[in-house]
């Protein structure tokens, strides 16, 4: 009897490593292995052009201070990624569980709706770039026209006051799709009897909205935004082809990036040493978001 | 759906004001797209920087698509998207199935702290990985090939395999232990009594996936430089380059032809992967 419980027990082992093992095999080559590298190498002087001609040259914490001490320019992306992931994350949301709960009543032609709103996030990033790029950063754009048709200014969009906020506005317009689903799963989760209840006591709409829909989603709300945010805070495509790396709008990624291939750059070393600092910043800032949103979101089951 | 029928005619005004409502949200966001079909279809590219602006063209030219078909190098540009589509799809599937089973129908020492580090790659910023990843393909020679898009898609992807570990604790584990007595294996349980049940959860990520590798422009740009290798996102952004003077009504086409299969993915699996997005349990 001992015996078969020790072996369903081992089978069981057995058979969990077996099936994760895809996953932990790449996990070890193509993760921990090169984040080990990198670790090393943001303490070193490397490019890319001599990594194996030449040894590597520690220079200590060198990096880490040269950033804050000298680059302006990547501090400028800090405070560009960071303006952007929150306007971002928080505008976005928002319009999202509107339209969420818009599409959550019971009205006709809700699946039509449904799918064009879903549909700018399936344009690939090239070709929706290449759209808004005409629609309204070319100098005789439609926008501008329609602007100028309600008696305004002809506005820049890409003047440097403007341009990051154009660049919000167009990957909220691409990326609502999947957030409104998101939160539309959960809006079909809300009890309608609770609200129907609450409804007959006398509570009016938004009393309802805030008293019961908003807690019951929060989980939702709550998942939405912060896988929202971790990948906000890594925008890379979506605004370097939208306006290249002008230093109104240049992000985090995209440093690392020019750093670590262009050939007149500080090299991989650095770049290896910013990459660490935005995953701190990115696991700080996770940390701040849970920690904010502990006593506001609801789990069922809890 | 819900709502009964005795309460139905209290409800209405507010339900014409939210169709409204969601009717004009929806057509703002369909309008760019409109405008990308109109201008794809004008003769002349100076046609689309009049002003006032000549929206609707004089006259169709059909030639445009023409054009962009070649200077983009379709049929290759297409064939090399949808194999690199399929064979990373199909990877990220297959890992990504394999590796939710284990967490959800196994019990071992450290599963959960795998699987908290497995949540925590999500955090984990692609710059880091990628400088000392794009050094070591160099080392072993697999820069200019597919295969640092397509191998490491093996393992899965940390939100799928959340997401079908979650479908996968919903199922009850009775259907599981009856197939065990009738002798079949922990993977002729996955092949045959799980899957079957999560079409929808597959539906929804085939959709997600097929889109991420449809119109990724990261890895192929940082990996397939090689002409011969370019798919549809790097031989339209060259499109952009290569002709000295824009010419954005052949660019528009380009667009239009890049994004059209996606528009048929999307609609031709919409129900299941609306059905897979609510029944997934994102919400838990």
């Amino acid at each position: 009897m001992r015996t078969k419980k020790y072996n369903s027990k081992l089978r069981s082992t057995v058979n969990f490593y077996l099936y994760v093992s895809p996953w932990l095999i790449v996990f070890l080559l193509f993760t921990v292995i090169p984040m080990a590298f990198s670790l090393v190498m943001s303490f070193t002087s490397a490019k890319i052009t001599t990594l194996t001609t030449k040894p590597l040259k520690f220079i200590g914490f060198e990096n880490y201070t040269w950033v804050f001490a000298k680059d302006t320019r990547f501090l400028r992306s800090i405070g560009n990624t960071l303006l952007y992931s929150f306007l971002r994350v928080f505008l976005g949301t928002a319009l999202a569980l509107l339209v969420a709960m818009l599409l959550n009543m019971q009205i006709k032609g809700r699946k039509i709706f449904r799918t064009m709103i879903y549909l700018p996030a399936i344009i690939p990033i090239v070709g929706s770039t290449l759209l808004w790029k005409l629609m309204i950063f070319q100098d005789r754009n439609i926008v501008s026209y329609l602007f100028t048709l309600v008696g305004l200014d002809k506005p820049d969009f890409l003047s440097p006051e403007r341009a990051l906020f154009s660049v919000v506005g167009i990957n909220i317009w691409s990326g609502l799709g999947p957030s409104m689903l998101i939160l539309l799963a959960g809006l079909q989760g809300v009890p309608q009897d609770l609200l129907e209840a609450a409804r007959i006591d006398g509570a009016n709409a938004a009393v309802r909205f805030y008293r019961i829909t908003l807690p019951m989603i929060s989980s939702t709300v709550f998942f939405s935004m912060i896988t929202g945010f971790i990948g906000a805070i890594q925008v890379y495509a979506e605004v370097k082809l939208l306006t290249g790396s002008m230093s109104e709008t240049v992000t985090m990624a995209m440093l690392v990036v020019e750093n670590a291939f262009a050939l007149d750059a500080y090299g991989i070393g650095y770049a290896s040493a910013q990459g660490w600092l935005i995953f701190i910043l990115t696991m700080l800032l996770t940390a701040v978001f849970f920690v904010a949103s502990k006593r506001k979101v609801y789990y069922a089951g809890e | 759906m819900r709502a009964n029928d005795g309460l139905k005619k209290k409800i209405k005004p507010v339900a014409l004001a939210g169709t409204i409502g969601a009717g004009v949200i929806a057509v703002l966001f369909c309008l760019p797209f409109l405008y990308m079909l109109l201008c794809s279809l004008q003769p002349e590219s100076s046609d689309i920087f009049k002003w006032p602006p000549k929206v609707f063209p004089e006259k169709l030219r059909f030639e445009n698509y023409k054009d962009a078909f070649e200077t983009m190098v379709f049929p290759r540009a297409f064939g090399n998207t949808l194999l690199l589509v399929v064979s990373v799809m199909g990877l990220t599937l297959l890992g990504s199935v394999l590796v939710s089973y284990g967490f959800a129908r196994f019990e071992a020492r450290g599963k959960s702290f795998l699987f908290s580090l497995l949540l925590s790659t999500m955090m984990l910023p692609w710059v880091i990985t990628m400088i000392p990843s794009f050094a070591l393909y160099r080392y072993i020679g697999w820069i200019g090939t597919r295969l640092p898009l397509i191998i490491p898609a093996v393992g899965g992807s940390a939100f799928n395999i959340f997401l079908l570990r979650q479908f996968m604790l919903g199922l009850p584990k009775s259907l599981d232990e009856a197939a065990m007595l009738d002798g079949c294996s922990t993977l002729g349980i996955l092949v045959k009594i799980l899957l079957p049940n999560m079409k929808p959860v597959l539906a929804t990520l085939i959709v997600f996936s097929f889109n991420n590798v449809w119109g990724d422009y990261v890895g192929p740009s940082i990996y397939l430089l090689d002409a011969e290798l370019q798919t549809l996102s790097l031989s339209l952004y060259n499109f952009q380059d290569a002709s000295g003077v824009m010419e954005w009504n052949k660019v528009m086409a380009g667009c239009v032809m890049f994004s059209l299969p996606m528009v048929v993915v999307l609609f031709s699996a919409q129900n299941a992967f609306v059905r897979g997005i609510v029944s997934s349990g994102i919400k838990e």
